[in-house]
């Protein structure tokens, strides 16, 4: 299957005004992206993803290495064809009302004619602004101008989804919503890529994850994949008929009291083994011994720590 | 219609739309209006001279208000889009940076196209109503859109990669050069050295010459104006314009939008 977005080896560097101001933006990111694939683009604050955003959509070129959008370099008209894209922070035209604008991104995806005003609605319909579309975008919320910002992203059916941030200004159901549009636009064959601080997102929906630190790509690889080579996890035992306050002599956290159960927290397995053994030793009964999962959160934080460390 | 043209209209008719909803519009609309209004209250003040001074507060109101327009809203719709970051996303949609200059400019021309209209519409009823009416008004506003057009290509030039304020006031400063860079040519007759000579004629050629599309002076003394006037200046104004666009178009495709 042909890739619909390569980036290989990827550089940017701005310059100032004087040599002495020029930051390196982006030192060496390559990735990929397939048809009805989800990727998250992950990575603290300057890391490097929007640049790398917009050096994909053609916005800003490159210093160094190459980009291809179906085969083809951005900043040709014709590879942005099948391209939605949603910048951060993103500014609309706000004097235009959310269907007009909406409906000049149709337009310039080549929707016209009987189509468009379907589409149109359609779209704005999808992303839960149906009943403000003739309002002012400059009359909109934070959540609702993102919303409209989605809509035009997707109004051209494109085959390559770029969110930046796209959950931002969201509350929770709005953002439960764009997840589900994300999963939705995948079904239908188009590959999206997003960034986003929220990690749960990226755990909810995505079917790979890029961590980026510095300019450069930390870590990529399926979900499955990043959190598989992770260390064991901590491991919660919950006892019956332990007097709370022979817990300080084990070494395990207390996490809840109901009753006369306790829910107490070991480091991993092997701490969880001599806790268990010790616990029955004091004539308290095993309730439940569970793992708790590895979250994406704790692989980030970890790449990211190590990655400073180096 | 083929797909540039379906972008080109689309963009335009979102310049046009913006134009037409701009705050700096409306507040200079009114103020030309009032001043072509005014003009007939002005020239109850003067004896035997009243169609004259209407005619040509008329026509230079008309003038004002169209470079007005041209530089205000054209790097309001241009450079501060950019710096807003507005335009990234027309830009990241399957659009030349070519297109985005075109589509701008055919906006404004539309915009300006309407304005120059309804002023002269005005204009020419103050005319009838001192009994001053006459058709070569229609050459001069017709000169005086062109010459809003190539200060609106001149906007459009300085904003592909200047920040707002610097084009505004280098747009203006070309406005005043244009209507007197036939000063340099007085210059150069006047200086001794072949060199500097050369120089200022160059000059003189490479800056615009607003004064060839300004025939106000003829028009308020009644003189005729001949279509030979007219078409030069309308060929000069449009072919100066596309050289801009042209220019524009190569510094703003390779501008980064970050």
């Amino acid at each position: 299957m042909q890739a619909l977005l390569a980036v290989d080896s990827l550089k940017k560097t701005f310059r100032g005004n004087w040599l002495l101001d020029s930051k390196v933006a982006l030192r060496d990111v390559s990735l990929e992206l397939k048809e009805g694939e989800i990727v998250g683009l992950l990575g603290p604050n300057g890391s490097g993803k929007s640049t790398t955003f917009k050096c994909v959509s053609g916005l800003v070129r490159p210093s160094g290495g190459r980009i291809e959008l179906f085969g083809l370099p951005p900043r040709r008209r014709a590879a942005r064809e099948q391209l939605g894209f949603l910048p951060e922070d993103a500014t609309f035209p706000d004097f235009l009302t959310g269907e007009e604008f909406v409906g000049l991104a149709a337009r310039l995806c080549g929707v016209a004619g009987k189509d468009a005003a379907g589409r149109i609605s359609k779209v704005l319909d999808r992303v839960g602004l149906h009943e403000a579309r003739r309002r002012r975008i400059r009359t909109y919320s934070k959540g609702m101008a993102q919303r409209v910002g989605i809509a035009q992203a997707i109004v051209g059916a494109p085959k390559l989804v770029i969110l930046d941030e796209p959950m931002t200004g969201l509350d929770p159901i709005g953002r439960r919503e764009v997840r589900d549009l994300i999963v939705e636009l995948a079904r239908e064959g188009a590959g999206v890529i997003f960034s986003t601080h929220v990690l749960q997102d990226v755990e909810l929906c995505c079917d790979r994850v890029v961590i980026l630190s510095d300019g450069h790509v930390l870590r990529q690889g399926t979900l499955a994949e990043l959190l598989a080579g992770a260390e064991a996890g901590p491991v919660e035992v919950t006892l019956r008929g332990l007097d709370v306050g022979r817990v300080a002599s084990l070494k395990a956290q207390l996490l809840a009291r109901a009753g006369d159960q306790l829910v107490l927290r070991a480091a991993g397995p092997a701490e969880a083994d001599v806790l268990v053994e010790a616990a029955r030793a004091m004539g308290a009964s095993v309730v439940a011994v569970n793992p708790v999962a590895r979250r994406l959160e704790d692989v980030v934080l970890r790449e990211l720590a190590t990655s400073e460390s180096r | 219609m083929s797909a540039t043209l379906t972008r080109l209209a689309a963009l335009g008719a979102t310049s046009f739309r913006q134009a037409l909803r701009d705050k700096v519009l409306h507040v200079l609309v009114g103020f030309g209006g009032l001043m072509v209004v005014g003009s007939l209250i002005i020239s109850e003040l003067t004896v035997g001279e009243r169609a004259r001074i209407v005619m040509d507060l008329g026509m230079t109101a008309t003038s004002l208000l169209a470079n007005f327009v041209a530089v205000f809203v054209t790097v309001g719709q241009v450079a501060r889009e950019i710096e807003r970051r507005t335009i990234v996303v027309v830009a990241t949609k399957p659009v030349a940076r070519w297109e985005i200059l075109v589509g701008r400019f055919a906006g404004m021309g539309a915009t300006l196209a309407l304005m120059v209209a309804v002023m002269t519409v005005l204009h020419a009823l103050m005319l009838l109503a001192v009994e001053g009416y006459r058709a070569t008004l229609w050459h001069a506003a017709l000169l005086t859109f062109t010459e809003s057009l190539l200060v609106c290509s001149i906007a459009l030039f300085l904003s592909s990669f200047a920040t707002p304020l610097p084009s505004m006031f280098l747009t203006l400063g070309f406005v005043v050069i244009g209507h007197t860079s036939w000063g340099l040519l007085m210059l150069a007759d006047s200086v001794q050295s072949a060199a500097a000579k050369t120089c200022l004629r160059v000059l003189h050629a490479l800056l615009p010459n607003l004064s060839l599309l300004d025939v106000r002076q003829p028009v308020t003394w009644g003189e005729p104006i001949g279509i030979d006037v007219v078409g030069l200046g309308v060929a000069y104004g449009l072919g100066y314009s596309m050289v801009l666009l042209i220019l524009g178009a190569g510094l703003f495709s390779r501008r980064d939008l970050a």
